[in-house]
């Protein structure tokens, strides 16, 4: 409940924030400027292998809350996306193995408009993302974990194809190019972790620059948003996700999320 | 270009139904199989092969031909705890859902336990009651009757504020002319906390011990050395003579307590050895069957190169009690430890 209260009071000082910047505006595709504003909410359902944090194969469920906002310059954006997943993980033949899981996600991307072409129904932007990745678990009292983090560069492809006049759908894909991958070590476990347990910030950078070599990744958005008054549009989400390395031990992670929420111009 | 909306939506389509192909198969729920996952876990990731000259291969020689598909849970957990047995380190736990837990030699441990020492009897015979310490796992303390000595009592190495529960206590027991700090049947915790109770009582920083954890698929795979040392708690340490109480139940971070508290000068140790697991133990580790375990995955070793796991901290003056002695209401541990301390410095 707790959350849920922040999170409105962000979302509102937000919209807040964007009313302030912008003021009573006229036609919107006029603006050299504008800001975009959404929050979202869903359902996440995953598959994960993580040899380094057990041998079996597990299926996991969790609530999806996102939000973030693309402020659009002339014929770039700057798009800022925060996601944030909790759930609990299940093996199919072992119920007593259920373990709680969250998984954080920080982007922020600059793109650019290719191929500006007056009058067609689509745009499409191409650029770098920086993007943070955080996905931990842990069973029973930290009797078991494991995590996977990453923070790293990624080439992303943006698109928007304009249905009708107030209906579009957008697309969006991101692979990882290079960054820190953060694992635990060969056992698990370590005298380094044992001496900075209590300092998240020590563990969550303890990785090595990785490429594609050693992680690969891709995620990709459909979104499928439609205008319900002048400003406010509704968005009806479906991401898929897929990360992997072989660092230590096989990892992989496969994550569909399916949100609806609300974007507000 | 325009139908590039819908070759992506069926990509994600497609994707979405070849999990299996990307996760691989799950592991199969046959005793064959469990088998092998197990032994294999312990070969590719047990840290004291090579340290306690102990030969994996061969168990796998005697144990795996007893195993089939057609192997019972029961008989299977029979030859998992012959596995883990031969391996002597009671860092190594068998969990089989209802069926019994099962550590590795921890038989003199458990009859520690069961039989050779009463907080109770202390509580009633040797003190004026015991003040238990809030926030701390299992951290009391009191006097001894009669007498100018402190007794303090910990038997988990687990707290919130290990600094300053240790310094209040020792604060509590200034005007005493010793303490008695008993570990034993201490079923360990935290290795800091252990080091930081123990640096309140530090006479110096003394280098105790070496620690690598084991990194990869060979038997002699080790990160790189971390040398250990003894550090010192709070602003004034507890200098005056101290007698730490230990037996076969001390386990784990009670270890390393009693590694720590070994190096101090005016420490002695009296009791029976501790039980000798001074490496860190793997995160619980998985079956198909729903059985779980886990093992040592360190080597802690002496600055002469020498290991105390399955051997355990040895005592200054050896003794333990009977099963006897306890029903009887005598301590003789804490008896020779009173005795000790008058005949060595004249305290009573």
């Amino acid at each position: 409940m707790r959350m849920k209260k922040q999170l409105t009071i962000i979302f509102v000082l937000l919209l807040s924030h964007h009313v302030t910047l912008v003021g009573a505006q006229p036609t919107l595709d006029s603006l050299p400027y504008k800001t975009n504003i959404f929050i979202q909410i869903g359902t996440s359902v995953n598959y994960l292998k993580d040899k380094s944090f057990s041998p079996l194969n597990y299926r996991s469920g969790g609530l999806v809350l996102k939000t973030g906002f693309v402020q659009s310059i002339n014929r770039y954006k700057l798009c800022f996306n925060l996601a944030f997943v909790s759930g609990n993980l299940k093996n199919n033949q072992v119920t007593s193995f259920a373990t709680p899981f969250i998984d954080g996600n920080v982007e922020l991307a600059c793109l650019k408009e290719i191929k500006k072409i007056e009058g067609r129904n689509s745009k499409k932007f191409v650029g770098l993302q920086y993007n943070t990745l955080i996905h931990f678990m842990q069973w029973g009292d930290m009797d078991s974990w494991g995590y996977l983090m990453y923070h790293g560069m990624s080439a992303k492809y943006m698109g928007t194809w304009r249905i009708n006049g107030s209906k579009h759908i957008q697309i969006g894909v991101a692979i990882p190019l290079a960054g820190i991958l953060v694992r635990p070590p060969y056992n698990g476990y370590d005298y380094f972790i044992e001496q900075h347990q209590d300092n998240f910030i020590r563990l969550a950078f303890r990785g090595k620059l990785t490429t594609w070599n050693h992680y690969q990744g891709v995620n990709c958005r459909v979104s499928y948003i439609s205008q319900m008054t002048g400003r406010l549009h509704f968005m009806l989400a479906y991401d898929l996700s897929y990360q992997g390395t072989d660092v230590p031990q096989k990892f992989r992670y496969f994550q569909n999320q399916f949100t609806l929420g609300f974007n507000r111009i | 270009m325009k139908g590039t909306p819908y070759i992506l939506l069926v990509i994600m389509i497609l994707a979405c139904s070849c999990t299996d192909i990307l996760l691989g198969e799950d592991e199969d729920n046959n005793p064959e199989n469990i088998f092998e996952l197990f032994w294999t876990d312990f070969d590719l990731h047990y840290s004291l092969f090579e340290i306690r000259n102990l030969k994996w291969d061969s168990i796998y020689d005697v144990y795996r031909p007893q195993v089939t598909q057609q192997t019972s849970s029961p008989k299977l957990r029979s030859i998992f705890v012959d596995m883990i047995e031969y391996l002597d380190d009671s860092h190594t736990a068998l969990y089989t859902n209802g069926m019994g837990d099962y550590t590795s030699g921890f038989a003199l441990g458990e009859k520690a336990i069961k039989e050779e020492f009463s907080i109770n009897l202390i509580k009633l015979n040797y003190t004026d009651g015991l003040e238990t310490v809030k926030g701390e796992g299992d951290m009391a303390f009191g006097s001894i009757k009669g007498k100018d000595i402190g007794y303090i009592s910990i038997r988990k190495m687990e707290g919130d504020d290990p600094e300053g529960a240790i310094t209040n206590v020792l604060n509590e027991l200034a005007n005493q002319k010793a303490i008695i700090v008993d570990i034993r049947t201490n079923d360990g915790g935290d290795g800091g906390y252990a080091k930081t109770i123990a640096g309140a009582f530090s006479d110096g920083e003394y280098f105790i011990s070496t620690v690598q954890t084991r990194n990869g698929p060979s038997h002699s795979d080790f990160d790189a050395i971390t040398r250990e040392y003894t550090q010192r708690t709070g602003t004034v340490q507890y200098l005056k003579p101290v007698i730490l109480l230990t037996d076969r139940a001390t386990i784990s971070a009670g270890d390393y307590f009693a590694l720590n508290m070994r190096a101090f000068h005016h420490v002695t140790i009296i009791g029976d050895s501790t039980a000798g697991d001074l490496s860190s133990k793997s995160m619980r580790k998985f079956l198909p069957n729903g059985w779980s375990y886990h093992y040592s995955i360190q080597k802690r070793l002496l600055p002469d190169g020498t290991s105390l796991d399955g051997i355990g901290v040895v005592p200054d003056v050896y003794v333990k009690n009977s099963k006897q002695d306890i029903q009887g209401g005598t301590d003789k541990v804490l008896n020779t430890a009173i005795l000790y301390l008058k005949e060595t410095y004249g305290i009573e």
